[in-house]
């Protein structure tokens, strides 16, 4: 049932964008009511809420991915469903295609396939097929194509032989890929995902990415915002990221680029002395930075992280110094930062709390 | 407006209960099974009822299975647009179909179309079952039943929309529908004539769609009563269905747009 990785022959990560905005925002603002309740309202009486969204600007183009980051709360959700009409925002304008989010909230919705709910929005007693053909009437596509679109919906997301098998029947990673093939049922321009590997095992989520970059940014030119936590999907999946923090971009840019920006670029060094002095002496005379230190398996050997400034180029002089030092090393490879840690010096960069 | 979007909305539902077969067929047996002792205890009663009921018919079983068959449609239009949106929200449903292009209007129509259908078909089977027991109705006045029938559907309808409504918005009913109920089977004319209740409570009685629609009900299919004669009931029967689809549709689309201004919808 896995995506066929080989057979879609793409590296992940290879789209170039078009450069037509089609998701457009602009200043937008929301802030949600603190009292829920009348016990709420007497007891923050007066209290402002924080705003959810603050004075928030993006554009997607047509092809790109973009991967909203930050902590919980960070505002990802409530943009992704103002996107999708569920939240009307106080201010600011949002377009899809050129159509108003609030005033042409029909039109938007003829173009956009929201992925936020869960396996529960699937109806469980029916067949994938039933599911297919039940959204196939609500997003008013006409009988005569039915048929031939959620064939072609289930054969893209790797469900064409469990088509007529009951959805509860179906594991987490299938259901996830129905919800994809739900999405994409009415040839949407605008793909709104939320965490869409989070019931994933890491090789059915690399094999899902690599479908999603390959199905969405290639052949169908989708402008995709994914909202995850996941470094993989990150840096795999998306072509820039916009990093959120209290409901404002603290930063935005090519995950790549921003990590290095952020965090300088990460190497990894599997050694057996990771105390050597060569490298003491490297990190002393700040050419690099440690990180972390790990044990690996038999605990002879050892994983040391370190950042190094100036890219590649300082990096093979470090290696040089440490080699001919004689500091026993295995390899000597470079590593994506986590994504959390990301995440946290842009916020402690932004000033914000 | 197309109503293909509701339709497939309800042939999902009813192809859900109908993947449970054996509660399926249970639940149609059992119904036809209880209104058998109700037959032997209305009948037993019948030469004491008989004078009070005389207004509204002449046999107290046929009386009491209208009220029955009403009941249970009155129920769904009660209860079922709480629950449709109650377990779509819950389950995050409700936020998958509201980004669909169909309108909210259908989407609700789809929703509670197979609590309706299930309902009518409750209503259509304890009437059979009646008159396989030997309740005699006035077949010619069908029309006007079905008038009376469609206006108390919509003036309950309202009602449930209002609950619906509280539930968007306070994701809480306010225990209107089962209120409603209470009220309107005790107080509505369903087990006995609402001209028998205490002064105290007439009042209230007056106020209940029920109690003129199961009175015109059972005068046209149970006495044969022309149009003309229940006119009166059917009048008051159609403001109060008005009055109430009117606010339970108003409060629905307030509620919809605080929930979208307080990004309620999709809490599950």
């Amino acid at each position: 049932m896995a995506v066929d990785v080989a057979r879609l022959n793409v590296p992940v990560a290879a789209t170039v964008p078009n450069d037509t905005p089609v998701v457009r925002v602009t200043d937008l603002w929301k802030e949600f009511p603190a009292a829920r309740s009348l016990a709420d309202l007497l007891r923050h009486a007066g209290r402002r809420p924080s705003p959810a969204i603050a004075d928030v600007s993006l554009d997607v183009c047509a092809g790109e991915f973009v991967g909203l980051l930050g902590p919980n709360g960070a505002g990802k959700t409530t943009l992704l469903k103002i996107l999708a009409t569920l939240i009307t925002p106080d201010r600011g304008t949002v377009t899809i295609a050129g159509h108003d989010v609030i005033t042409e909230a029909p039109s938007v919705r003829q173009i956009i396939a929201p992925v936020l709910a869960n396996e529960r929005s699937l109806y469980w007693r029916l067949s994938a097929r039933e599911n297919l053909e039940l959204f196939a009437a609500l997003l008013r596509l006409p009988l005569s194509d039915v048929t031939r679109r959620v064939d072609e919906a289930l054969d893209v997301v790797g469900l064409s032989d469990a088509g007529r098998k009951m959805v509860g029947q179906f594991s987490a990673g299938m259901m996830q890929r129905l919800l994809v093939a739900r999405a994409l049922l009415g040839s949407p321009r605008v793909l709104l995902l939320d965490e869409p590997t989070r019931s994933l095992d890491p090789a059915a989520a690399h094999a899902f990415r690599a479908f999603l970059r390959e199905e969405l940014g290639t052949r169908r030119g989708c402008a995709v915002l994914v909202a995850t936590h996941r470094t993989e999907e990150a840096f795999e999946l998306c072509d820039r990221v916009v990093v959120l923090n209290r409901g404002r971009v603290v930063a935005i840019g090519p995950a790549r680029e921003l990590g290095e920006a952020l965090t300088g670029v990460r190497y990894s060094v599997h050694t057996l002395e990771p105390n050597h002095q060569a490298l003491e002496e490297v990190v002393t005379s700040g050419k690099a930075r440690r990180v972390a230190a790990t044990s690996e398996g038999t605990g002879r050997w050892w994983r040391v992280e370190i950042e190094i400034d100036g890219g590649d180029a300082t990096a093979r002089v470090v290696l040089a110094t440490l080699i001919t030092a004689g500091m026993p090393i295995a390899r000597f490879e470079r590593v994506v930062s986590p994504l959390g840690e990301l995440i946290d010096r842009a916020i402690a960069r932004s000033g914000l709390p | 407006m197309s109503t293909r979007a509701a339709l497939a909305l309800t042939q999902a539902s009813w192809r859900t209960a109908k993947s449970y077969r054996f509660s399926f067929v249970l639940s149609f047996v059992s119904l036809a099974v209880t209104i058998v002792p109700v037959y032997f205890v209305a009948n037993a009663l019948q030469e004491f009822m008989a004078p009070v009921i005389s207004s509204e018919g002449r046999d107290y079983f046929g009386f009491v299975l209208i009220g029955t068959a009403i009941l249970a449609l009155v129920s769904a239009a009660l209860s079922s647009f709480g629950s449709a949106v109650s377990g779509g929200l819950s389950s995050g449903f409700f936020e998958a179909l509201l980004v669909t292009p169909t309108p909210l209007g259908l989407l609700l129509a789809g929703q509670t179309g197979y609590s309706f259908a299930w309902a009518t078909a409750r209503a259509i089977l304890l009437v059979g079952t009646g008159l396989l027991l030997g309740v005699d109705v006035h077949w010619l006045r069908l029309p006007e039943a079905l008038l009376v029938t469609v206006l108390l559907v919509g003036a309950y309808a309202g009602v449930g929309l209002i609950a619906a409504a509280l539930v968007v918005s306070f994701r809480t009913n306010a225990a209107i529908p089962q209120g409603a109920m209470v009220v309107s089977t005790l107080l509505g004319g369903v087990y006995f004539p609402a001209s028998v209740l205490p002064r105290a409570v007439a009042p209230i009685a007056d106020w209940l769609p029920l109690t003129p629609g199961l009175r015109a009900l059972r005068q046209t299919l149970l006495l044969g009563y022309p149009f003309g004669t229940i006119a009166g009931d059917l009048l008051q029967l159609a403001g109060l269905a008005l009055g109430c689809a009117v606010v339970g549709v108003v409060s629905l689309r307030v509620a919809f747009r605080y929930a979208r201004m307080a990004g309620s919808l999709g809490q599950y």
